[in-house]
């Protein structure tokens, strides 16, 4: 009975057993083998995990009823749609990391294997991140997360910017996250209980109810803190384009995608309670309760879109254009939480799968570039569209997709992130056709979002532009045909999913059909 | 046993309450924050966060001395263990920390902040 019980536990972290013992391997490969075949073989080890890890997803237990998600090893680890699907992001950004870090010319210097075990512990304590259901298993997870990144960042030691980077990324990072722990403490003393799901239903409640409202939004604001430092939400994020400038590129791609993914994954572990609570929306009406977190996350979204995209106007290197890029993503995504509902959530669930690839794929290239030209500002790259044709219409690809023009996936997800915000705006309307200064707020949310992907236009095309008009002799560029591979693996998905419904339903509807035809084909 | 508890104030009637606690805790919070911010050398940063995280673990105590964990179940250690774990997780980002600081003083010759700055806008 108790070993059936304890089996059943397991199997619901069954992905994360995986990727723990190919951190093993990987180790103990590194040590016995010498520096080139290790460098091969670890790559292929840690790839090899992440899949085994993906296809392991299948066989956690099906989530049967959305509303009471399956809990495990006593209300510690949750299995829900939302970890399933922070996990798949995880786990495709593991591999592609680790594949773009083999070709990278800025790792060949150093031994792989701590390397991929470090990036393999990132993606593993990101997955656990994603199922946490106890505060415990929570900051253990972020701070895992956070070292191997700090130390991913300053993995090129003998030389000066990535030592600069991590040091930047460190020492804010450590504020923020203890800032983030004491306001944890207070939400254990508000609630008295460190499972997540009921405190923080207990504290939205005491939101509602107006008891100890301050100390209930400081906390509130001190937790978020430290997850604005991972997703580079506005007042959170000067450490961004430092570090994703100074960090080797594979590392920057690793921490736009997957770090930022895990950030987003801790901030709706905490919302989604709320979100979903019954209890809660008894007391007023749906659209007015927790008033102060619509504002809040609405600024915020807002602030970080607009200073993201401004600022990446100016910038004249690759790196930290795509850092910038990246702050005005997180912005487009809080704008989900600003909505504060579940089909919102769904939203930005299909926007970050979509952010993976594009982000991925944009990165991807320029390493590539980097590698070839050996420096990363955009000027270096003028005239490199001739030289690879093919990597440069992914590069434009990915870009177009950023932007959110129509052809791309970029689109539909923008389209449908910004339709959930105007349907809270309708629904806020209440059926009647006076626009209501709640309804007002939201379509103003879905304006911003509209003119900002507008801006971004101007910056991805500028980058674009310099490397099909201007011309530079002497110019080195070229890839493997499998190098072109994984651009081309980035890439297509970006074309084929530019139908929203295959999009919404790979988020709802194609999963749960999907995984029991892996798990009886693996069976 | 029980006199030892006495001595330590278990009894409901308690010398010092939870106010005491959360306002030293608090205090450990602000002048952790200050070292931070007003601090220029990477070293005395690092002292400040140590002093923040254990601003968080005297509350986490605190709360679970004067409050329990009645959710969590009548025996729950939610925060003992709560503080363990920080304390853990503090030794490994100090020696983190202290690896990523050494490997800059080997590139720049200096662990103050202002003087590592490279890139620029």
């Amino acid at each position: 009975m108790m070993l059936a019980d304890l089996l059943h536990n397991c199997a619901a972290c069954l992905s994360e057993g995986v990727l723990a013992l190919t951190i093993i391997a990987v180790l103990i490969a590194d040590m016995l083998l010498p520096f080139n075949t290790s460098r091969g073989v670890c790559t292929v080890l840690g790839v090899f995990g992440a899949c085994a890890a993906l296809l392991a997803l299948a066989y956690a237990p099906p989530v049967t009823d959305p509303a009471a998600p399956e809990m495990f090893f006593s209300g510690v680890f949750i299995s829900d749609r939302l970890s399933l699907i922070f996990k798949i992001i995880f786990y495709l950004g593991a591999i592609f990391t680790l594949l773009f870090s083999e070709r990278s010319s800025e790792l060949s210097r150093y031994r792989f294997g701590e390397y991929s075990a470090l990036v393999l512990g990132a993606v593993l304590s990101a997955s656990f991140l994603a199922s946490a259901n106890n505060f415990v298993l929570f900051l253990l997870a972020f701070e895992t997360l956070s070292l191997c990144c700090y130390v991913l960042a300053a993995y090129d030691k003998h030389a000066r910017l990535p030592g600069e980077a991590a040091l930047k990324y460190l020492l804010y990072g450590a504020v923020a996250s203890s800032i983030m722990l004491f306001g944890l403490s207070y939400i254990y003393g508000l609630t008295q209980t460190l499972s997540i799901d009921r405190s923080m239903v207990s504290l939205a409640e005491q939101a509602v109810l107006g008891t100890g409202t301050l100390v209930v939004y400081l906390s509130m604001l001190l937790v978020l803190t430290g997850i604005g430092f991972k997703i580079a939400m506005f007042p959170f994020h000067f450490w961004c384009p430092d570090v994703y400038q100074g960090a080797p590129t594979p590392v920057a791609a690793f921490l736009s995608v997957v770090s930022k993914a895990a950030g987003f994954a801790a901030l709706l572990r905490l919302a989604a309670p709320v979100i979903s609570a019954p209890q809660l929306a008894a007391y007023t009406s749906p659209v007015d309760r927790l008033q102060a977190m619509h504002l809040l996350f609405g600024l915020a979204a807002c602030i970080t879109m607009t200073y993201g995209n401004l600022a990446a106007l100016r910038q004249t290197n690759a790196k930290r254009l795509l850092a910038y890029s990246s702050i005005a993503h997180a912005g487009y995504l809080l704008l989900g939480l600003a909505v504060f509902r579940s089909d919102a959530v769904e939203a930005m669930l299909a926007y970050l799968i979509i952010y993976t690839l594009m982000n991925l794929g944009a990165f991807w290239v320029v390493i590539l570039l980097v590698r070839e030209t050996g420096s990363s500002e955009i000027d270096s790259f003028a005239g490199a569209a001739f030289k690879s044709p093919l990597l440069f219409a992914v590069l434009f690809l990915c870009l177009i997709s950023l932007t959110g023009l129509p052809p791309t996936a970029g689109f539909a997800a923008k389209f449908l992130l910004f339709k959930s915000v105007i349907a809270a705006g309708i629904d806020a309307m209440g059926g009647g056709a006076r626009i209501s200064l709640n309804a007002a707020y939201y379509f103003a949310l879905a304006l911003a979002g509209v003119l900002n992907s507008a801006v971004s236009l101007f910056y991805y095309m500028k980058f674009a532009r310099k490397m099909v008009f201007e011309k530079q002799p002497n110019l080195q560029f070229a890839c493997t045909r499998l190098e072109a591979m994984y651009a081309l693996a980035l890439g297509l998905p970006l074309l084929l999913l530019l139908d929203f419904d295959p999009l919404l339903d790979l988020v709802s509807g194609v999963l749960n059909p999907v995984l029991p035809t892996m798990l009886t084909l693996l069976k | 046993m029980k006199d030892f508890l006495q001595l330590m104030g278990s009894t409901t009637a308690t010398p010092v309450g939870l106010e005491a606690y959360l306002i030293v805790a608090a205090a450990l919070f602000v002048l952790g924050l200050t070292a931070c911010i007003a601090r220029r050398n990477a070293i005395g940063i690092l002292i400040g966060i140590e002093l923040m995280l254990n601003a968080a673990v005297l509350n986490f105590m605190a709360f679970w001395r004067f409050q329990g964990s009645p959710l969590d179940g009548p025996a729950a250690l939610a925060g003992p263990v709560m503080g363990i774990f920080i304390i853990v997780l503090a030794a490994c980002e100090a020696a983190v920390a202290l690896a990523v600081l050494l490997n800059l003083y080997f590139n720049f010759g200096t662990v103050e902040v202002d003087m590592v700055h490279e890139m620029k806008e």
